[in-house]
């Protein structure tokens, strides 16, 4: 059964459709800018229905997005096709959140125990919950990570806080790269190739530097609340990105004058290390045992690294040069 | 016929997959266990009940190794697989 993209009407209101890493959603809360609007046409799958309680107190804030999935904590249960989905540990900042995902029904429904903005929400549901349900429907694996599609194909730059993710996104940007996904990024594999899907959050950097070192076509959205520059994602069309060259998995920088020393994970190596960067790691077996078998399809199509790239940030847009030279050169090795 | 070896099967909860020429195994603990050529050939044969002599002929027919080599090659397997919890062992016929 298809349906086709465009304005509708609930019995509540108009909703309009998007699509967020391949996943079309149904909502009626209007969009920020970055958000991606489909064009017309018909989509293989029947959309899911966003639903949100607990708006009324809004304005509260999005510290609980930015508080990340280091600082917050996941707990799932499931029941008759229905899954249930906390996200607590921020309670001071807009939490508890609670997820419901029906999915022989195709609704998601979102209570905010404390309140939240409708950015804030959709960017709740963009980052957390679709990813799932393209992890689920698609056999997707969302990491903690930024896609940039450069002339060697698209990398995928993951890596705990403080590691270099951005700085080094930045400047694979500086070096003609493009932004197409941050936080979660999402890859789907099929036919022995992965492909990135368009998320819908934009891509949030620190170096103050980074504004005036982009390249044209490259907009900034605005600053966040605490001061980072907001890089809104290179909107694609409807398919799938350009195929996923590399992930690269970054170490805690280090000191040293080379730019960056990249080694090539294999096996269970780079499964686990995979593992480690999802972006959603909810105790469910079932769950864990998807992303283990999606882990396992990007390890054999994609080139997995393990990167450290120097703390000095001069040498920065120089690891990010020899990164797209490596690839260009040889992917695989 | 009756018999009095055990005989060894996969946990069914486990799952795996081949990656760069490796089998990945997902334990029931969400560990991760790497298994070579060897392993992986033994992997496979545990998906039905076996014995550890079938098992052992299994190594002698794909591999160049004497069946007492071999034998002492799966009786090890075997324990790293138990001690890991990645195989039942079903009792000895009566």
């Amino acid at each position: 059964m298809t349906s086709t993209a465009g304005s509708r009407t609930s019995g509540r209101g108009a909703a309009r459709l998007y699509i967020l890493h391949g996943v079309p959603l149904r909502t009626e809360l209007e969009v920020p800018a970055w958000f991606y609007v489909p064009p017309d046409g018909e989509f293989e799958h029947d959309p899911w229905t966003l639903t949100v309680s607990g708006l009324e107190a809004t304005q509260l804030s999005m510290d609980l997005i930015r508080a990340g999935p280091t600082r917050t904590r996941w707990d799932g249960t499931q029941d008759s096709g229905t899954s249930h989905l906390t996200l607590s540990g921020g309670e001071e900042r807009g939490g508890p959140v609670t997820f419901t995902l029906h999915w022989a029904r195709r609704e998601l429904s979102v209570d905010l125990a404390g309140g939240a903005t409708t950015a804030g929400v959709l960017d709740l549901v963009s980052r957390w919950m679709v990813p799932e349900i393209s992890a689920r429907e698609r056999g997707s694996l969302a990491l903690h990570g930024t896609a940039i599609q450069t002339r060697a194909g698209t990398v995928v730059v993951c890596g705990p806080s403080g590691a270099g993710k951005s700085t080094l996104s930045a400047a694979l940007v500086s070096n003609g790269g493009r932004v197409i996904s941050d936080e979660p990024a999402v890859i789907t594999t099929a036919g022995g190739k992965s492909c990135l899907w368009q998320g819908g959050s934009p891509l949030r950097l620190t170096h103050p530097a980074i504004p005036a070192v982009l390249p044209a076509g490259h907009s900034l959205v605005g600053t966040d609340g605490d001061g980072k520059h907001l890089l809104a994602p290179d909107i694609p069309g409807l398919e799938p990105h350009s195929a996923v060259s590399a992930v690269l998995l970054l170490s805690p920088r280090r000191r040293g004058s080379e730019p960056v020393i990249m080694r090539r994970l294999r096996g269970g190596a780079a499964i686990s290390r995979l593992m480690a960067q999802r972006y959603v790691r909810v105790t469910d077996p079932e769950l864990t045992r998807s992303a283990f078998t999606a882990a396992a399809r990007v390890a054999n199509s994609v080139a997995v690294f393990d990167a450290t790239v120097s703390d000095d940030l001069g040498l920065v847009g120089k690891a990010a040069a020899d990164i797209v030279d490596a690839l260009d050169a040889d992917p695989s090795q | 016929m009756a018999s009095d070896v055990p005989r060894y099967r996969r946990d069914p909860r486990i799952i795996a997959a081949e990656v760069d020429g490796s089998l990945v195994l997902l334990t029931v603990e969400m560990e991760y266990v790497e298994l070579d050529a060897t392993g992986a050939l033994l992997w496979e044969a545990l998906a039905e009940p076996s014995t550890p002599g079938a098992l052992a002929d299994r190594l002698t027919q794909h591999f160049d190794v004497g069946l007492d080599e071999a034998l002492g090659d799966v009786e090890r397997f075997l324990g790293q697989l138990r001690a890991l919890d990645l195989i039942t062992v079903e009792p000895a016929a009566e």
